[in-house]
């Protein structure tokens, strides 16, 4: 991608890009002695929705701000669509739409005259502007809030009007600083379909966020950063098979559980019985043809069995079980 | 999401909404969001929100002016529409404005009163305009360049500056923006002692001129002081120092306004006229050089540091210097006094000594971005490589352009004076003698400041700290160290200039313009001893000169011909 190509005068023809829309290669920021961001390495394909999840002072801001052209590394690039955000940070804007954590307010301006100058600011003009200043408001419900000054919204309009300026150039990367901070249950929803919907319309999203079981339910991808390094980046479920090499399920009983935890005590591979009231939690080692076998098992002993399910683990346990909570 | 809207009577909008809704993206609401139809970038039709256009649903010419204004709109800096809607809905202004409208009248109800009867009989419009003077130099000295300062460093200060780094706007265009919307700020307090102006004309005793050229000065000195403003803002990093940064802004507007008035106060009273046409032309001119510098020099302070910052700023300065000198050869010709040369040598060198010191400090590793627009041939090499950034390629560029004004201006003075039409005895110091002795302390004490410097530039990375100091260290030990001599050898500091001293900047200066005259074997001393200097320099900064052209990514290229393709369509 790097690769500079020497035949300077050739003529190249137009080619849609088929690589990743986001890419970090080996990206490193320090900042005096610390190390905000540390060889951090990933992609993000068309049209997926990658979480980049850290505890605070983890590096997410920092890389974030590299791939929107607004800090540079110390080592290391950031592309979009392929673009350098160090050397071609112009070519990479007018792809980007970036939402920060914070809101930078102007005074005396309303929403519409707010999104009017960023759509000019953008290059948009004429009809052009005002079309799409309409369906940025509509899209995120801010018509009814036009002439309303910016000072005075809420916490989460100001977050759609946020997003409503990073959207307003109708930009192929969408880089989401914590969008959900200070929202409302509502709002948090509301803004879990917009990201779905923008994603499912080929936007490549890359958010980051606290609330990590919206993030789940979101993301295609998840990166968990901490200290500056990337730690894990997979699929959630791809996450959860990797963090452990054993399966935990739970089995309700209709009727005493005596018999059902001996049964489970005699298999070789199941550990960890655990009694709850009316239920026993177990751990199989090995894989999940093993849950049906260990049930048949069950069965066969005549246990009445009324719920025999995996314990499904959260982000939020594979969170803590990745990072070890240290912050810089 | 949306919340509903229905129509209701009177509702200005509500129709055009609900025909718009058929046609338009639902809005994201709750679980029915999900099959929300969403189509980026495309459909719907034109829908100027009432905010945008005061009538947008208007008809008639009204109607139709009203949606042609808001187009053309379209042309101008997207900062100037802001910051003029902005300041249309701000206290400040308003409130500086109806101070300014009301001063204006109450000046013009007391010079009436106070004058009266002889306002009928005896000429007093000088006096008149006077006042209106003070009342708009205030207006435009004080409130413009404060309201610039405050909105660009606001802009850095709370965040918003990087929403604006990341659109289309350069770091010029931003910087431009916020002088044209100061400029319209000025257009419009204008406009409010325009009527006094007139009446101040009307009443005698002050030509339409006169009260042009007191309008113009106070436009261009507003000018300068809002860019340096721009300037000061960007180098203001925290509170504290914006704080300090406002208050010398404040105190140096404070000396303007007081020279102004001397100034304007004896073109006013005409038996006290002095000036001519060209001196106003040429003042305006280099005024002007000065506002477009510091609005280039903000907007290079505020550039990403992967950009090419220092070729604009170079041309300008270049541009300023050949202003500079058309401007002192033309007094020369016109006053027939060869003294304006030596004078002119002076600044000159000075005016480069102080560029060469910020452009020494700039970092000297070259993105790949600016390295692509390198001079790819060795001919476009030799010729433009001093234009490229770097503190090598900006060392020379100051060594080369300002040497080139000091030996034009000098040879200008040596043939004016072989032309014989020279008024009086001449300057002390002979033009030539002078001119060695400028590019001398040039090579010299810029290269000196600048081998002082390196070893804290490589170590500290760019900036124009080291260089300062460097300066600072550099200029104090040239004064000293022939005083130190002095007394070591003969037990006292000398008093007769002799070629020891000629490291001593201020004593030279002073001989040079002294009734002795600088002798010339002083000049070729200090001429030589910069050459050295100038010789080690070129020996270091070799590596700087081999730095090639590298190819445009062919993603780039990809890139500018889908742009080519979309533009086309």
């Amino acid at each position: 991608m790097t690769d500079v190509t020497m035949h300077r005068n050739a003529v190249v023809p137009p080619t849609p890009w088929q690589g990743p829309m986001i890419e970090l290669q080996d990206v490193t920021r320090l900042f005096g002695s610390t190390r905000a961001v540390d060889h951090v390495s990933f992609m993000v394909p068309r049209g997926s929705v990658f979480g980049y999840i850290g505890p605070n002072g983890a590096g997410k801001t920092t890389s974030m701000r590299i791939l929107a052209t607004l800090e540079l590394p110390t080592e290391g690039d950031a592309f979009v669509e392929g673009l350098s955000s160090v050397n071609d940070p112009d070519r990479v804007r007018r792809r980007l739409g970036f939402m920060p954590d914070a809101f930078g307010s102007y005074s005396d301006t309303n929403c519409a005259e707010y999104l009017d100058f960023f759509a000019r600011s953008n290059g948009l003009i004429g009809r052009q502007r005002t079309r799409r200043i309409r369906w940025v408001m509509d899209f995120t419900g801010l018509r009814s809030m036009a002439e309303k000054p910016i000072t005075g919204l809420s916490k989460g309009m100001r977050q759609r009007l946020c997003l409503g300026r990073a959207l307003i150039h109708d930009p192929s990367v969408l880089i989401l600083d914590e969008p959900a901070a200070g929202l409302d249950p509502r709002a948090r929803i509301e803004l879990r379909h917009i990201i779905r919907s923008l994603a499912a319309d080929g936007k490549t999203i890359l958010i980051s966020s606290h609330i990590l079981s919206e993030l789940a339910e979101m993301c295609d991808r998840v990166g968990i950063i901490e200290q500056g390094r990337l730690l894990a980046n997979d699929t959630v479920a791809g996450l959860k098979g990797n963090s452990k090499p054993h399966l935990e399920l739970i089995v309700v009983i209709d009727g005493e559980t005596e018999t059902a935890k001996t049964v489970l005590q005699q298999l070789e591979d199941v550990s960890e019985v655990v009694e709850l009231s009316g239920s026993l939690r177990f751990r199989i080692d090995g894989k999940r043809d093993r849950q049906i076998q260990v049930l048949h098992r069950l069965c066969d002993a005549r246990v009445n069995v009324l719920e025999y399910r995996l314990v499904d683990e959260s982000l939020e346990d594979l969170f803590l079980k990745v990072t070890a909570g240290n912050v810089q | 999401m949306t919340e509903s809207r229905q129509p209701a009577p009177g509702d200005h909008q509500s129709q055009a909404d609900a025909e718009a809704a058929r046609d338009v993206p639902t809005a994201v609401d709750g679980t029915s969001s999900i099959d929300a139809t969403l189509s980026l970038g495309g459909g719907g039709q034109a829908f100027p929100y009432p905010a945008l256009a005061l009538d947008p649903e208007g008809s008639g010419w009204w109607g139709w002016i009203d949606r042609a204004t808001e187009r053309l709109t379209s042309l101008l800096n997207p900062i100037l529409v802001k910051e003029a809607r902005q300041s249309l809905k701000s206290k400040q202004f308003l409130i500086t404005f109806f101070c300014l409208l009301a001063a204006s009248c109450a000046w013009t109800i007391m010079g009436i009163v106070f004058n009266a009867p002889d306002v009928y009989y005896i000429p007093t419009g000088d006096t008149m305009m006077i006042g209106y003077f003070l009342i708009l130099s205030i207006s435009m000295f004080a409130f413009v360049p404060l309201v610039a300062f405050r909105s660009l460093a606001a802009e850095l200060d709370e965040g918003t500056y990087e929403m604006l780094a990341i659109t289309r706007l350069t770091a010029w265009r931003i910087v431009s923006g916020k002088m044209n919307s100061a400029v319209l700020q000025m257009l419009i307090y204008f406009s409010a002692i325009v009527p006094c102006l007139a009446f101040c004309y009307l009443l005698r005793g002050i030509g339409l001129l006169t009260i042009l050229l007191v309008v113009a000065i106070i436009f261009i000195i507003a000018l300068v002081l809002t860019a340096l403003a721009l300037v000061l803002s960007t180098l203001a990093k925290g509170r504290t120092l914006q704080t300090f940064l406002l208050v010398a802004l404040v105190a140096f507007i404070v000396i303007v306004e007081f020279t102004c008035c001397g100034f304007v106060f004896s073109m006013v009273l005409p038996e006290q006229w002095s000036g001519t046409w060209f001196g106003f032309l040429s003042s305006f001119t280099v005024a002007a050089s000065f506002v477009v510098l510091f609005v280039a020099a903000a907007a290079a302070r505020i550039a990403p540091v992967t950009e090419n910052r220092s070729t604009r700023l170079r041309a300008i300065l270049f541009c300023q210097q050949a202003i500079w000198v058309v401007t002192i050869a033309y007094a020369t010709l016109a006053t027939g006094d060869l003294a304006w040369i030596n004078e002119g040598l002076l600044y000159l060198g000075i005016f480069w000594l102080l560029v060469g010191m910020f452009m020494c400090g700039e970092s000297a590793e070259l993105s790949p971005r600016v390295r692509r627009g390198l001079p790819a041939t060795y001919t476009t090499r030799m010729l433009f490589t001093w234009w490229m950034p770097g503190p090598g390629t900006g060392f020379m560029f100051v060594v080369a352009t300002g040497v080139a004004g000091l030996v034009v201006l000098a040879g200008v003075g040596t043939l004016w004076r072989q032309s014989g039409t020279v008024l009086g005895a001449g300057p002390d110091t002979p033009v030539a003698i002078f001119a060695a002795m400028m590019i001398g302390y040039l090579l010299g004490y810029l290269g000196a400041m600048r081998l002082l410097s390196m070893p804290f530039l490589k170590r500290l990375g760019p900036s124009f700290v080291a260089p300062l100091v460097a300066a600072i260290v550099v200029y104090f030990m040239g004064v000293i160290v022939p005083a130190i001599i002095d007394v070591t050898l003969r037990g006292r500091i000398s008093i007769t200039y002799s070629a020891l001293h000629a490291s001593n900047w201020m004593w030279t200066w002073n001989e040079a313009f002294s009734g002795r005259g600088l002798p010339a074997e002083v000049a070729i001393l200090i001429l030589v001893v910069g050459s050295g200097v100038l010789a080690i320099n070129l020996i270091l900064l070799f590596r700087e000169f081999r730095l090639r052209k590298i190819a445009v990514p062919l993603r780039v290229k990809q890139d500018f011909a889908d742009q080519s393709e979309n533009e086309l369509v």
